[in-house]
């Protein structure tokens, strides 16, 4: 059974200047101990998503969904005391700018023990003296933290970014959650310290067997970690499939586009122009009909003005009129939804 | 007087656009109460830029090199060292010549721009404190400035809130272009933006750089940028400037500082190949 | 190439307006701002709309009951008091003496507590630490037990008590206005400004004051609420307006013995400083609100 179905998500957000669609009929499927990456640029909603998994939306958002499934668990339906056990229970969350995401006021080690729920105790009464920091400390090394005495006593802001973010996913492991959702983990980080994440993240999926939604905008990072990966862009699904797939067989131009967006700069002459899609991401405020890609799509045609609606071969879903790759389609069975 | 022979030689040959001299910051932290503890942020950095070059800085977090950006900016003064434009000194007195000569652009596009204050104020205010254009020249010259970053001139009456980033970082451009600068400092501006904006922010400063002839600085750590868009660079460690030069010459032969570097950043391209 | 105006047809509305329109959109927000009007009309125009004047003594009308009961007459609207003078008269008298005079004192706070507090947010070394240490003394001591220790020195009465009290919200201004352009003079923007060349009053107006409007509303707002509880609090103790003045809290403390006989004299003035009290802060935390809520 799948561990997180999600069947046309849409998010709408309520603004002064009129309700505007974030994320439009969004459909994921992910099945226990798999990698998923999500990728899309910034304004495409995919932050938005992770919010709605986990349930911290904003007041003046309007979340509505055929399905929203956490294994057995209909997320839409829960009271807010029922959400609140999910959250921290089933699903945990890393953020991208982990010093500001702790409480800078208390010591790491201090947040780490909070953080341990009571029920994991299994042993007699009077080992429960030390056994929150004892249990702290083995979070810690878990996460590949050797100076374990350092981190417990020193505060967010002594701790360089990298150590904020294991100890951010020490404590998002210690309720031992089903799914593990990481909101852009490494942006903006240097590439030694995103490397050592990004191990991180590959050991616990193959320890613990937790499951991973990587966000990101950047396809070669999530490419090395996950197994299946979905694109976004302006609040739609454009292409989803296993890597070898979107990598090797794109259909969409989106997708080859971001694919082409950052070379091996060894490759490209100096100083040389670098190829990129014309124009920029919309606003919300001023969506194109039909196809979001259309206007900067540079193999649009007339028939873009209708948006295209979800095709799936073997696995590999696309929404584009007119897909690239298109003769390896011919010869295969098409599934139109 | 012997200032003006060595000024009349300089003359004879082509002078570099920018000469940094021995450049230091030291901060001084009162740790006790008699006691003062010396922090060297940045220590005896030297180097000259041409007309149209780049200069990539490169280091790990706490090397030094945003200070570094900042001193060349003007944000911080620094506390040795010497800064010559065009072979003009900088000092306390022609702060008026540095603004209009070096421009920054930050790092963080969403805390960079006033969210109370429209686009065309923000582009305006430069323009006002520095130039003496009536205000139809002043709206002309913004309207040029945000079409040269390929935005439309009704972008002027938006506010910083309603933009994407990838807008903002652009507008962020061109309030340091507006004053038609010689050098523009980046100070890792293109790290927290998505693949696609890079490469369109990085088309746009390329351009801009063979039409109008403009220096850039860049602060960075990603090694693939530095070796496509800079033609000189420095690696700085704990402040020092470890190693120097020119970037093809670097990449080619590196010494062991810069090892270590390109390899943790090639470690990306081979693990899934 | 001609300039075509794409979004003509879209008015991008300033943050002004974008704060009337969010809080024009909140229908108790504008209810309270409609009570807050006709209190500031009912202040300039009591003398015109009180029926009787507020010290006039009768002695054939010593409380008399409100007109809703039935000994009561319209004539005397809320009823007399004990010394047979009209209820109503003196309440609208007293709204001069206790709701303006309370504005009045905070307006004149925030002017001199924003330009101290701007001053010392700017300055660095002693000048700075010096404020600094002064106004953290001055706000351990809760405003009314400083008015209290001012009018002990300076004596009793209703301009040394809007005196004391305007010396004890000062420092609550200077402390807020600081916290808040120190943080906004470390943002990127101002850092911007100042290497476009501004000098400090650029910077400061505009830059840092646009973003600090929603401090300085609150701050206002928690000014008035304070200085109505003072003053009246000191007249009640006897130690603010002095009778015969109509000021609330003078018209609480005469009548507290009477609190069985004739509740109205008791009830009435209190329920008005409550429901100014209630109408201020209603207005005064719609307003903040809006403010922030354009920037969302």
């Amino acid at each position: 059974m799948a561990l997180l179905d999600i069947r046309n998500l849409t998010i709408e957000i309520v603004t002064p200047q009129g309700t505007l669609k974030a994320v439009d009929k969004f459909n994921i499927t992910l099945s226990d101990g798999e990698v998923r990456g999500l990728v899309g640029e910034s304004g495409s909603g995919k932050s938005l998503v992770a919010k709605a998994i986990m349930g911290i939306t904003k007041d003046n958002w309007r979340v509505r969904a055929d399905r929203l499934r956490l294994g057995d668990i209909d997320l839409l339906n829960l009271t807010p005391v029922q959400r609140r056990r999910v959250m921290g229970k089933e699903i945990g969350m890393i953020f991208q700018d982990a010093a500001a995401h702790l409480d800078p006021s208390e010591k790491a080690g201090d947040q780490l023990a909070e953080a341990i729920p009571c029920d994991q105790f299994t042993g007699h009464f009077w080992q429960r003296f030390n056994w929150r920091k004892k249990q702290a400390i083995a979070l810690l090394h878990k996460v590949g933290v050797k100076d374990h005495r350092k981190v417990m006593n020193s505060y967010p802001f002594e701790l360089s970014e990298g150590l904020c973010q294991k100890v951010m996913i020490a404590m998002a492991i210690a309720k031992k959650p089903r799914l593990l959702i990481a909101d852009e983990p490494t942006t903006a980080m240097e590439p030694k310290t995103q490397n050592q994440i990004l191990r991180l993240l590959d050991k616990l999926n193959k320890l613990s067997h937790t499951t991973i939604l990587l966000i990101s905008h950047d396809l070669e990072t999530v490419s090395l970690l996950a197994d299946n990966m979905t694109v976004m862009y302006c609040g739609q699904m454009v292409e989803s499939g296993t890597r070898d797939q979107v990598f090797n067989h794109t259909h969409h131009p989106y997708t080859d586009a971001l694919l082409r967006a950052n070379p091996d700069f060894s490759q490209v002459p100096h100083k040389a122009h670098l190829n990129t899609l014309a124009g920029q991401v919309p606003l919300l405020h001023h969506l194109p009909i039909g196809c979001r890609l259309g206007p900067r799509c540079p193999n649009a045609q007339k028939n873009c003005v209708i948006t295209p609606p979800m095709q799936k071969v073997k696995g590999h879903m696309f929404s584009c009129h007119f897909p690239l790759n298109a003769d390896e389609l011919k010869g295969k069975k098409c599934q139109k939804k | 007087m012997s200032e003006k022979i060595i000024d009349i030689a300089a003359t004879t040959r082509v002078q570099p656009l920018l000469r940094v001299e021995k450049l230091g910051k030291t901060y001084i932290n009162p740790t006790g109460f008699f006691k003062r503890q010396e922090v060297i942020a940045v220590n005896d950095i030297s180097f000259s830029l041409n007309r149209s070059e780049t200069l990539a800085i490169i280091g790990e977090t706490g090397s030094g090199k945003s200070t570094l950006a900042r001193l060349l900016a003007g944000v911080i003064t620094p506390t040795t060292g010497n800064m010559y434009i065009d072979g003009c000194k900088l000092d306390g007195s022609n702060t008026d010549l540095r603004c209009r000569s070096i421009r920054m652009v930050f790092q963080d596009p969403e805390t960079s721009l006033n969210p109370r204050t429209s686009v065309g104020q923000i582009l305006d205010a430069p323009l006002q404190l520095n130039t003496d254009m009536s205000v139809s020249k002043r709206t002309e010259k913004i309207t040029d400035t945000l079409r040269l970053v390929g935005l439309l001139p009704e972008y002027a009456t938006f506010y910083p809130p309603m933009l994407s980033s990838g807008q903002k970082q652009r507008i962020a451009l061109a309030r340091a272009l507006i004053l038609n600068p010689k050098i523009i400092i980046a100070d890792d501006t293109l790290s927290t933006l998505d693949i696609s904006l890079r490469s369109q922010m990085i088309n746009l400063m390329l351009e801009l750089q063979k039409t109008i002839g403009i220096s850039y600085i860049v602060v960075t750590h990603n090694m693939g940028l530095v070796k496509h868009i800079s033609d000189k660079m420095i690696v700085m460690h704990q402040g020092k400037c470890i190693e120097q030069g020119n970037t093809e010459q670097l990449f080619s032969k590196p010494t062991a500082a810069l090892c270590g570097q390109i390899l943790s950043n090639q470690y990306n391209m081979k693990k899934h190949c | 190439m001609p300039n075509i105006n794409i979004f003509a047809d879209e008015h991008i509305l300033s943050p002004a307006e974008q704060t009337w329109k969010h809080y024009s959109s909140q229908q108790i927000a504008m209810a309270a701002l409609w009570a807050l009007g006709l209190l500031l009309f009912l202040l300039v125009f009591a003398p015109l709309i009180a029926p009787h004047e507020p010290d006039i003594r009768q002695a054939h009308l010593l409380l008399q009951p409100p007109s809703w009961d039935e000994q009561g007459t319209v004539d005397y609207f809320f009823g007399t008091d004990d010394l047979g003078r009209d209820v109503l008269s003196r309440l609208l008298y007293g709204l001069r003496l206790t709701f303006g005079n309370a504005l009045l004192i905070s307006f004149i706070a925030l002017v001199i507590g924003t330009t101290i507090g701007i001053t010392a947010a700017i300055s660095r070394g002693l000048l700075s630490s010096t404020l600094h240490h002064i106004m953290d003394t001055a706000l351990s001591i809760p405003s009314l037990l400083l008015a209290i220790i001012f009018i002990s020195v300076l004596g009793p009465g209703l301009d040394h008590s809007l005196l004391a009290i305007l010396l004890a919200s000062i420092p609550q201004f200077i402390r807020g206005v600081y916290l808040s352009v120190y943080q906004e003079l470390q943002k990127e923007y101002i850092v911007a400004l100042k290497l476009d060349g501004a000098n400090n009053y650029r910077i400061i107006r505009y830059g840092v004051f646009p973003n600090i409007i929603e401090t300085l509303v609150n701050l206002l707002t928690r000014a008035i609420s304070s200085a109505i509880i003072d003053i009246s609090a000191l007249g009640f103790l006897g130690l603010g307006a002095q009778r015969p003045l109509s000021e609330w809290g003078t018209m609480l403390s005469g009548a507290t013995d009477l609190v069985f006989i004739a509740p109205w004299t008791v009830v009435l003035p209190g329920l008005a400083i409550l429901v100014t009290i209630f109408i201020v802060n209603i207005v005064g935390e719609s307003l903040r609100q809006s403010v922030i809520a354009g920037v969302d």
